[in-house]
């Protein structure tokens, strides 16, 4: 027992953790947008497989980082696209448009997993230039700290930068008031004339983005390869982080962190080999979420005019 | 829910159906000529492998059993205005406490007691499974989406744990032993893997069907799944409501899982269910929510899936696509009402300002 209270196991602990963080982070993040301009993006599962997917797909075949980093975002919003349509322009329910949909992606990138790949005993591997951690001069050496926050993916820093530009945007600027404002109301917005499709849609495909960018960093940074379902719900424990984090960034990145690291330590835990069946570890993050959200969900309020549909008035 | 009053509205919702199965195949279509096969004699080889040969129907119907008696609980809880999303957890904590029964009481008990305790068992934990979701929404607000999924993956991997340790059969494989032979339900067509669970199935569609035609339960199910506060003033203690509704989802699911172990695997392994839970769901809408058609829905899709098994092994076409096809039909019924409403408004008012109506109350449904 006493490995677990070394500091290098903490280090490697916590290194790891926020790896395992950032998949859930960003496409939290992207729903932060979604469910505030009153969007219930149940979706977001499936906006992270096909980033996952075809980021993958392009990586492999491009070998560039840029191209498979942007065909995962495109993915992820043309996917959200979809769902924006079939929910804010057809009106149809936000819960089983979202479901249906997942499934949609789901035997999609099956599909063409298998059409491009076949049947293998060894998946593929991208291998991208840049996949592995970039360490920051100096900041990388202060102990514990260094090798935690310093030595990591540069999608980590990119994705510190996006939950600070986040908050900013929805809290502090106009655009950010109107999104709430059609999330809280949208019959006042409208009135105030705020477009509530296009903030809808604007939303959606931001929420889309990083989805699809959280789905990227799944295949092609975190474990260099596709498999069917490589996103085994994270996408829905996003969406309990959104509560969990009150529909605030920097809340659900204490959250994304909290589940990234409680993710790592039973992986850890497994592989110092303690006396308990694996599979109750990796039962872990799943029933963690379930307690997380006995003790968040009815203490936060959600937007008001969530998973709504809204109608313009006929004049 | 909607009554189909007139007959329009019945034609209306034939048509919306069909129009969306073929809009699917359509885009199937496409997928199969990128492979560079000949999408014709893909459907071709599909339909071969379903009615060409007694294999492919029995195959079908097999296949469907499951679906349709999950589809039946995911129709309970759509129409009390739930989603439950958990089928496979409750199926797997159905197919748990079913094998436990028949293999731990004592050699030589009458199949009939083995069975109905079975059955029960399945029943409870099956319930247990589903209510949780509905008393945790209940009680802490929590969305049952989010639950059910979850509690997916703790019922998988307590499978996982068990037939990894305590229930391990010898000889290293991750399985339990499997059933003693007088317990396995009767063929009833033998050298097939159609059994007697299919007429549990359909016992419980009419069940199913009696329930919201005939009793006071069941009316009391849609109020609260139409408008939960009108339910509520009309007296119906809505919370309560959640536990039940949720509680009969879990439990059609766990029979499931006991009538496939009892029927068709024998034991319990992981992977039994395959997202059937999801299926279910897909079938449930489209059946827009009538048990008897349940039945039918279960009976395509899986004639669906038997016909891509026979399809990838000819055309070596993937059998994900069946996954495509049938979100695919999904989300073209539930786009079409807004599509026609949309266009029929623009014709109205000569202008693209002004949206419809709301969207056919019929696609509003879950959650």
């Amino acid at each position: 027992m006493s490995v677990i209270f070394s500091e290098v196991f903490l280090v490697t602990l916590l290194a790891a953790g926020v790896r395992m963080a950032m998949p859930i982070l960003l496409a939290a993040t992207g729903e932060v947008f979604a469910e505030r301009s009153g969007m219930l993006n149940i979706n977001l599962e499936g906006q992270m497989l096909m980033g996952a997917f075809v980021s993958f797909v392009v990586g492999y075949y491009t070998h560039s980082m840029v191209l498979a980093l942007a065909a995962g975002i495109l993915a992820g919003v043309l996917t959200a696209m979809l769902m924006s349509l079939a929910c804010i322009t057809w009106h149809a329910q936000h819960t089983v448009v979202g479901i249906t949909l997942n499934m949609f992606v789901l035997g999609f990138t099956s599909f063409w997993y298998r059409v491009a790949f076949g049947i293998t005993t060894s998946p593929p591997k991208a291998d991208l230039a840049g996949s592995g951690t970039q360490a920051i001069p100096l900041l990388s050496k202060i102990p514990l700290l260094g090798p935690v926050l310093f030595n990591q993916s540069f999608l980590f820093y990119a994705a510190l930068i996006i939950v600070a530009v986040s908050y900013f945007v929805i809290f502090k600027t106009r655009f950010g008031l109107k999104i709430r404002a059609v999330g809280e109301y949208p019959r006042a917005a409208e009135t105030m004339g705020v477009n509530q499709i296009k903030i809808r849609y604007i939303s959606m495909a931001i929420c889309g983005a990083l989805a699809g960018l959280g789905g990227t960093f799944l295949s092609i940074i975190s474990l260099n390869r596709f498999v069917d379902n490589i996103t085994a719900s994270r996408g829905f424990i996003a969406l309990a982080i959104v509560i969990f984090g009150k529909w605030n960034p920097w809340l659900v990145l204490c959250g994304s962190l909290f589940f990234g690291i409680v993710d790592a330590l039973q992986l850890r835990l497994q592989a110092i080999g303690l006396n308990v069946p694996y599979h109750l570890m990796l039962m872990l993050p799943y029933a963690l979420t379930i307690v997380v959200m006995v003790f968040t969900a009815g203490k936060s309020e959600s937007p008001a005019a969530l998973g709504q549909d809204y109608e313009r008035e006929v004049l | 829910m909607r009554k189909h009053s007139k007959n329009g509205d019945v034609l209306d919702t034939a048509r919306t159906i069909l129009y969306s199965i073929l809009a699917a195949f359509l885009v199937s279509m496409v997928f199969i000529l990128a492979l560079g096969v000949n999408p014709l004699s893909a459907f071709a080889a599909m339909s071969a492998g379903v009615f060409g040969r007694a294999y492919g129907l029995a195959e079908t119907v097999a296949k469907a059993t499951p679906l349709i008696i999950i589809g039946l609980g995911i129709t309970i809880a759509s129409r009390g205005g739930l989603a439950n999303l958990g089928g496979d957890g409750q199926y797997y904590m159905g197919a748990l406490s079913s094998i436990c029964v028949g293999l731990f009481l004592p050699k030589g008990t009458s199949p009939m007691i083995v069975w109905v305790l079975a059955f029960m068992a399945a029943v409870l934990f099956g319930a247990f499974w589903g209510g949780l979701a509905g008393f945790l929404k209940a009680r802490f607000h929590t969305s049952e989406v989010i639950i059910t999924i979850m509690l997916n993956y703790v019922a998988l991997y307590l499978v996982g744990a068990l037939v990894n340790g305590a229930l391990q059969a010898p000889g290293g494989i991750p399985q339990t032993r499997a059933l003693d032979k007088a317990y396995q339900f009767v063929k009833l067509i033998p050298g097939t893997r159609v059994h007697a669970g299919i007429l549990i199935g359909l016992v419980l569609a009419l069940l199913v069907w009696l329930l919201f035609k005939k009793t006071t339960l069941g009316y009391r199910i849609q109020t609260v799944g139409e408008s939960p506060r009108a339910a509520q003033y009309g007296g119906i203690n809505v919370k309560r409501y959640e536990v039940i509704i949720m509680g009969l989802a879990g439990a059609a699911a766990g029979i499931a899982g006991m009538v496939d172990v009892y029927g068709v695997h024998f034991r319990v392994l992981e992977g039994i269910t395959n997202g059937f839970g999801f299926t279910a769901l897909l079938i449930a809408l489209l059946a827009r929510l009538n048990p008897l058609a349940v039945v039918l829905g279960s009976l395509f899709i899986s004639a669906l899936t038997v016909g891509a098994n026979a399809m990838q092994i000819q055309m070596n076409v993937p059998t994900s696509i069946v996954n495509v096809v049938q979100s695919l039909i999904i989300f073209f019924m539930l786009i079409l009402p807004g599509i026609r409403k949309r266009r029929l408004s623009r014709r109205k008012h000569g202008g693209g300002l002004a949206v419809a109506a709301p969207a056919d109350p019929q696609t509003t449904v879950v959650g």
